[in-house]
């Protein structure tokens, strides 16, 4: 069999050569921009790169994230939900879960930045993304504020529902001006039973501004 | 066909990179670390039975098997936390450097089931992930298989894999945001400046520059576009440098720590074994000496001299200085220069071209001499330009304590001496 060996090793090379080809050019489809020939090997691409090896480098591309997004969140109690259907949300109480997350996120031995950008990746997919991209967002804010409330409730059943509404802060266009507000939008999500069951999140929060 | 030939040889001869690997492991190992300390009181919220992850399945990419034992893992707190723990535990041994194999495999299982788990990653977590990937078909650092063999022939084939990611990551950087209309009007730098989550206060007041917000732009796109051709080029070490400037700064001002820091992992492995070798020559060279490079005088008759000396002397870890009180009979003083000028300011002869330098600038040249001192070297220079050196430096000196004391004539070697007197010419007399 020592015949065999080299014919062996030869193979081993040969094919490590070739999966080394075909891995990189199907990655580079998947990460450039799309195009008729990444669409045509869609399938594969589904089934390989983005199966086992995901990856995306368009941080700030094709243009920068320039907005300030928050999460703003308002534990309910039992009477307060069931008077905002005719005295509507309430103006005061509510907290800012994302802005402390900016604040802190030049530490690099903190959560913060990481968090921080889930949240604004899953701000923008509800705000900006196709329905499918929305559900799955929406679920994910209802759980990042049923972990807030959790962790500060005095007890599991003390709010029974959260509103919850995206903050906005659009960004000024160039050139600068010399003094100006930043215009601020506020977009409401709705009101959701809270969920017992989430662990809660021990995550900073703030009043929010008005 | 030559270029065939070449790849061929690159490939099958000695394993490369073996540096630049070893330092890729040690970033990516203390990056994982800081991560999994940091993210561990989020453990539960995020990744556990009860966190925003919880209906996340790995049957759907592993199988019913394999995909249902990781589901498992993450059904009590205990196992998430495990995960964590394993990733920390890979993360030392890589950067420890022992049971390098087994660490990688441990913590690329790890990131496995924590990306499986919950969804949201960043840049940092994708360039980890693949290159501990990539790095399984290389060689542990104390494995050193015969030229030729298959294992240097994988082991080459994973050190392409992750140079390769590299040039990708810069490229596909670079040519998305080519299609972006703030990178093309030069203004994505003042538009980053906004979004606090990415900013800092000098990065906000830097933007507002029409220069800095410009160049900034431009250069970040240009310079990513051009990395693959750059890296091929005599250009790259320069390349690379800039590269790895640019991630500090990034920290710097937007916080982005963690990807800086493992790009700056990728940079260095993209510095060839040989090129570390130079490097290594060139600093040998600048901080080691055969002999002395310079001679410093002190006074052994003061006490803070002496301490002063001695403080000097441990700061000299290349050997470069030899101390010497000239209060020692047997001391040569340095040509042209008087007793009288010893006793008011230390002074430094350079042994290379035989010239002395006294007070405030003895201190400067000492500072070049060592490089403990290296980074005093702009403050002095500013204290100099400002006049303040050689006056802070006088009013020191003249009130320095001067004790006649025998036994501390060589006090700067250590050695006890008789003193005895000195002429004007500087010659000590004969003790006989």
């Amino acid at each position: 069999m020592s015949w065999a060996r080299p014919w062996l090793a030869h193979a081993l090379r040969l094919g490590s050569l070739a999966w080394l080809v075909f891995h990189f050019t199907l990655t580079g489809l998947y990460v450039l921009p799309p195009s008729p020939l990444s669409t045509a090997a869609a399938p594969v691409l589904g089934a390989y790169v983005d199966r086992y090896f995901p990856q995306n480098w368009n941080l700030f591309a094709p243009n920068p994230l320039s907005q300030n997004l928050s999460l703003l969140v308002r534990p309910l109690t039992a009477a307060e939900a069931a008077s905002v259907a005719a005295r509507g949300l309430p103006e005061s109480g509510w907290y800012d879960l994302t802005r402390p997350l900016w604040e802190q996120h030049q530490n690099p031995f903190s959560y913060a930045e990481m968090l921080g950008h889930f949240h604004i990746v899953t701000l923008q997919a509800y705000l900006y993304g196709d329905p499918a991209a929305r559900a799955r967002a929406l679920v994910e804010l209802r759980r990042l504020a049923s972990g807030f409330v959790n962790a500060r409730a005095p007890s599991p059943y003390a709010y029974v529902s959260v509103a919850l509404k995206i903050r906005q802060e659009m960004d000024l266009p160039w050139p600068p001006p010399a003094r100006a507000r930043r215009p601020v939008r506020y977009t409401a999500v709705g009101v959701y039973p809270t969920d017992p069951t989430m662990a809660p999140a021990p995550v900073p929060a703030v009043a929010a501004r008005p | 066909m030559s270029l065939l030939g070449a790849g061929w040889r690159w490939l099958a001869g000695s394993p490369r990179a073996r540096r630049g690997l070893r330092v890729l492991q040690v970033v990516l190992g203390t990056s994982l670390l800081v991560k999994m300390v940091a993210y561990l009181p989020l453990a539960d919220a995020l990744w556990g039975p009860r966190g925003i992850g919880r209906d996340q399945s790995f049957v759907p990419a592993f199988g019913p098997w394999i995909g249902g034992w990781a589901d498992r893992v993450f059904a009590t707190p205990l196992g998430t936390h495990a995960v964590f723990v394993a990733v920390a535990l890979g993360a030392v041994g890589l950067v420890a450097g022992t049971e390098v194999r087994l660490s990688t495999i441990v913590a690329l299982l790890g990131l496995v089931l924590l990306r499986g788990r919950f969804h949201f990653v960043q840049g940092d977590d994708d360039v980890t992930y693949l290159a501990l990937a990539y790095m399984l078909l290389t060689l542990p650092p104390a494995e050193a298989p015969p030229a030729g063999a298959v294992r240097v022939w994988l082991h080459n084939i994973g050190v392409l894999a992750i140079a390769t990611q590299a040039v990708l990551v810069y490229f596909v950087a670079g040519f998305s945001k080519a299609f972006g209309s703030e990178w093309q009007t030069g203004t994505a730098f003042y538009y980053v400046g906004q979004a606090d989550l990415f900013s800092s206060p000098l990065l906000r007041a830097l933007s507002r520059s029409p220069w800095a917000t410009g160049v900034a732009s431009y250069v970040t796109v240009v310079y990513s576009l051009l990395f693959p051709a750059a890296v091929l080029s005599p250009l790259r070490v320069p390349w690379l440098v800039l590269a790895m400037t640019f991630h500090v700064l990034t920290g710097l001002l937007m916080g982005l720590w963690l990807f800086g820091t493992v790009m700056v992992g990728m940079d260095l492995f993209l510095i060839s074994d040989a090129e570390y070798a130079a490097l290594g020559r060139w600093a040998r060279a600048r901080l080691t000496a055969p002999g002395p490079l310079a001679r410093l005088y002190i006074d052994g008759f003061c006490g803070i001299c002496r301490s002063t000396a001695r403080l000097i002397a441990r700061l000299d870890w290349c050997q470069r200085l030899e101390i010497v009180s000239f209060r020692d009979p047997e001391c040569v003083l340095p040509p042209g220069v008087t007793l009288a000028r010893l006793e008011t300011e230390m002074t430094l002869l350079d042994l290379r071209t035989g010239r002395a330098v006294g007070g405030f600038e003895a201190v400067r040249a000492l500072a070049r001499h060592l490089p403990a001192l290296w980074p005093l070297r702009p403050l002095f220079a500013a204290v100099a330009w400002g006049g303040w050196g050689d006056r802070a430096y006088r009013y020191l000196a003249e009130r320095r304590k001067i004790v006649p004391d025998p036994r501390v004539c060589r006090a700067a070697t250590g050695a006890d001496a008789e003193c005895a007197p000195r002429d004007e010419l500087g010659r000590g007399a004969s003790s006989d």
